[in-house]
């Protein structure tokens, strides 16, 4: 192919010199991305990897103590240089302060499916977090933005005000409630301010009659709108395009083709800092772009109104398409109708941002026009998030390979390239791949950091089991790594005793996923709100005793303890032998050594050791009598010193080696795959 | 069978800053490991201190305590 678009060069070279500063031997490809597309490539990856290599970010002096006066704006501040990330509990409003505290590194991710704190700050510039241990407020800070955003919600009711400020300002801050409903409809996209909000502002100048001066106007006011909402990377890459676009207007070059502008704004945009390639909003937004362009010319629409219909329809599944595995990846969903849905809500949204960047400028006086638009939105979000989800797990690398493969002869073909009957065919190949990778089940155990506390999963070869879900608080993020865990559904969940760092965040997981049965220890009364969560979604609850046995998808689940009821809540738990088949793993609850004594599980591979690993459980005995090679310890920050020092100790002298979640985050024993 | 774990532990946070027994306010004093509202106003009233072992003057700190406070404080 003939190298005819130097933007779409510079663009691709950029991006091989962005990922080549993370994964140096891509480079490998700089010779072929050279043949195809010319010199500008090697120019976009030269430049870009230069700026990677001579200017990298700086990593601030980590465990260095730090005192001063500091501004703090939207919980990060700078210093020396460095831009900062703020923790403190609770945070710190935008202001000026003397903090003190220390430096750290971000955290990596330390669940599946967990935020991962090092990935997401690199992408916006930050190496660094600030603890805080003490703060002074000393002044407020004024936000020269107040006013517009008073103007923009004057008289409208709180839900309507945050939808609008998400929808105009990408402002989601108040969405708290709504912001999961957007996204269960497929329509969290909207929150993020791009394209169509950057078009509007344009569209709205290049309307004056100042001839071609008009475009120099919107090219000089883009940044004010930049400066209203904040440079998020889809703003950013979207005034990019337009400003390109209106300065060969001005010019008189004519506006930039999409795919030219796109690739020039990616190139300006990994110059100015190459690690924003690791934002999942930059990602997103290129994606969306590129699925446009690349399919909406290519396709033959009919005139007239059902052409509109057609191609928004297709517009919204061009945009949607390249995305799907990035969204499972990180979200585990996907809404099936969202493209319908995007449909309905597009004329909506047509009309609600040109309304809401006037509302910016007149206030109040919209709000009966707003106000109407905005409910029917936020209706139509509320019904839609009823709709059917797809779920997945994570998507491992090949995953994404296999996706974007099998994409590629559809595309072809619509582009008349390759007949569809030979397309469809190839495209089938990578499809059946990806499922029959799927296809060995895992046999692994399980034990999620959920700080002090225990929630350990075993996925037993197509069923799975949940024994018990760390603190009420940590619910959601159990939830969220069953999901990146592609874990659908539970065969069984187990709460071994009540104690809130046991029980408590089985509640969410309750309320978010199917389930089949519950185990549950004698020592639960009968009106505890787990019991009332479990009755309330009608799932079968067992309170079994020492002896009960079940069948769980290969393997199978032996209930050792309770025997005898004593009234104690850990004395009263649930002892538990997981067989995988090839392996056994006893999970001792918060088990006393008394009750170890009577327990004869024989040897096992996995020990889950008892009560976080307190002096009073883990006894000599019961170490030499079932010699685990792999001891698990459920522990975070905790004042019970948590896990002892002799229980350590008696562990290592017995062979065993140890896992602790609050060293090392969650913890994967694999036993195989069940075929 | 293999185990994986999913991030290793590289950064230990800095020992806090010691606090000057002598000009350190009742509020940081009460933030130190062990010491409530009581200890500290008796610590408060026990100044001036020449040395941190001056702190066994004060009633409710003995050897143990006084070895537990050792790294975070300073005369």
């Amino acid at each position: 192919m003939r190298p005819v678009l130097p933007g779409v060069g510079l663009g691709l070279g950029g991006l091989l010199g962005a990922l080549a500063l993370f994964h140096p031997l891509l480079l490998v490809l700089a010779p072929f991305l050279f043949l195809w597309q010319g010199a500008p490539s090697l120019l976009g990856l030269l430049l870009v990897l230069g700026r990677g290599l001579l200017l990298p970010l700086p990593e601030p002096p980590y465990g260095v103590r730090v005192e001063g006066v500091f501004t703090v704006r939207e919980g990060f501040t700078q210093w020396e240089g460095h831009r900062l990330r703020l923790k403190r509990f609770p945070p710190l409003e935008d202001g000026v302060y003397r903090l003190k505290g220390y430096l750290a590194p971000p955290e990596p991710r330390r669940n599946p499916g967990g935020l991962d704190e090092r990935t997401w700050l690199l992408a916006q510039g930050v190496r660094g977090v600030f603890h805080v241990e003490r703060a002074e407020a000393l002044s407020p800070l004024p936000d020269p933005r107040a006013p517009w955003r008073e103007r923009l919600a004057e008289g409208l009711s709180p839900p309507v005000r945050e939808v609008v400020e998400g929808l105009v300002l990408g402002d989601k801050g108040g969405l708290e409630e709504a912001y999961p409903l957007f996204q269960k409809a497929g329509l969290a996209h909207l929150l993020a301010v791009s394209g169509q909000n950057v078009g509007c502002w344009v569209a709205a100048l290049a309307l004056l009659p100042l001839g071609r001066w008009r475009y120099l106007l919107a090219l000089l006011l883009l940044p004010v709108y930049l400066w209203l909402a904040g440079p998020s990377p889809s703003l950013l890459r979207a005034s990019l395009m337009a400003g390109l676009s209106l300065l060969g207007l001005f010019l008189g070059l004519g506006a930039a083709g999409v795919l030219q502008a796109l690739g020039l704004s990616l190139f300006l945009q990994l110059l100015h800092r190459p690690e924003a390639l690791l934002g999942l909003g930059f990602q997103l937004s290129y994606l969306a772009v590129l699925g446009l362009a690349l399919v909406l010319p290519a396709l033959p629409l009919p005139p007239g109104a059902r052409g509109w219909l057609l191609g928004g329809l297709a517009a919204s599944l061009a945009a949607q398409l390249p995305l799907i595995p990035l969204l499972l990846h990180h979200f585990a969903f996907l809404p099936l109708l969202a493209p319908l849905v995007n449909l309905l809500a597009l004329p909506l949204v047509a009309l609600l941002v040109p309304l809401g960047l006037l509302k910016l400028l007149l206030g109040g006086v919209l709000a009966p026009l707003v106000e109407p638009l905005a409910r029917t939105l936020l209706a139509l979000a509320q019904a839609a998030s009823q709709g059917p989800l797809l779920g997945w797990g994570e998507v491992s690398p090949p995953g994404f390979a296999l996706y974007y493969l099998a994409l590629l002869p559809p595309f072809l073909a619509l582009r008349q390239l390759l007949p569809w009957r030979k397309a469809l065919l190839l495209a089938s190949l990578p499809v059946l791949a990806g499922l029959a990778a799927r296809w060995p089940q895992p046999l692994d155990l399980w034990a999620l950091d959920v700080g002090h506390g225990d929630a350990l999963l075993a996925r037993m070869g197509g069923a799975e089991v949940l024994v018990d879900g760390g603190r009420p608080e940590r619910g959601d993020e159990v939830v969220r790594a069953l999901r990146a865990l592609g874990v659908e559904a539970l065969e069984v969940v187990v709460a071994t005793h009540p104690d809130a760092d046991h029980y408590g965040g089985l509640l969410r997981v309750v309320a978010e996923l199917p389930v089949g049965l519950a185990l549950l220890s004698p020592a639960f009364p009968k009106d505890h709100p787990l019991v009332r969560a479990l009755e309330a979604k009608g799932v079968p609850t067992r309170y079994p005793g020492a002896g009960t046995r079940l069948r769980v998808g290969r393997g199978g689940l032996e209930v050792l303890w309770p025997a005898v009821r004593s009234g104690d809540d850990n004395r009263d738990g649930l002892a538990l032998l997981l067989d995988f088949g090839r392996a056994r793993a006893l999970l001792l609850a918060d088990l006393p050594q008394e009750v170890e004594e009577r327990l004869s599980p024989g040897p096992v591979a996995v020990l889950k050791v008892s009560h976080h690993g307190a002096r009073t459980g883990t006894s000599e005995a019961l170490l030499r009598r079932c010699r685990p090679g792999i001891a698990l310890i459920g522990a975070g920050r905790n004042p019970f010193g948590h896990p002892h020092p002799e229980v350590l100790e008696r562990l290592e002298a017995h062979g065993a080696r140890v896992y602790r979640t609050d060293q090392m985050g969650a913890v994967q024993v694999s036993f195989g795959y069940a075929w | 069978m293999r185990v994986t774990a999913f991030a290793e532990a590289s950064f230990t946070p800095p020992a806090p800053a010691p606090v000057s027994l002598n000009r350190a306010s009742l509020e940081e004093l009460e933030g130190l490991p062990g010491v409530g509202p009581v200890l500290a106003r008796r610590i408060l009233e026990g100044r001036p201190y020449a040395r941190v072992e001056d702190l066994l003057r004060v009633k409710g700190i003995g050897p143990a305590t006084l070895e537990r406070l050792r790294p975070y404080v300073r005369p």
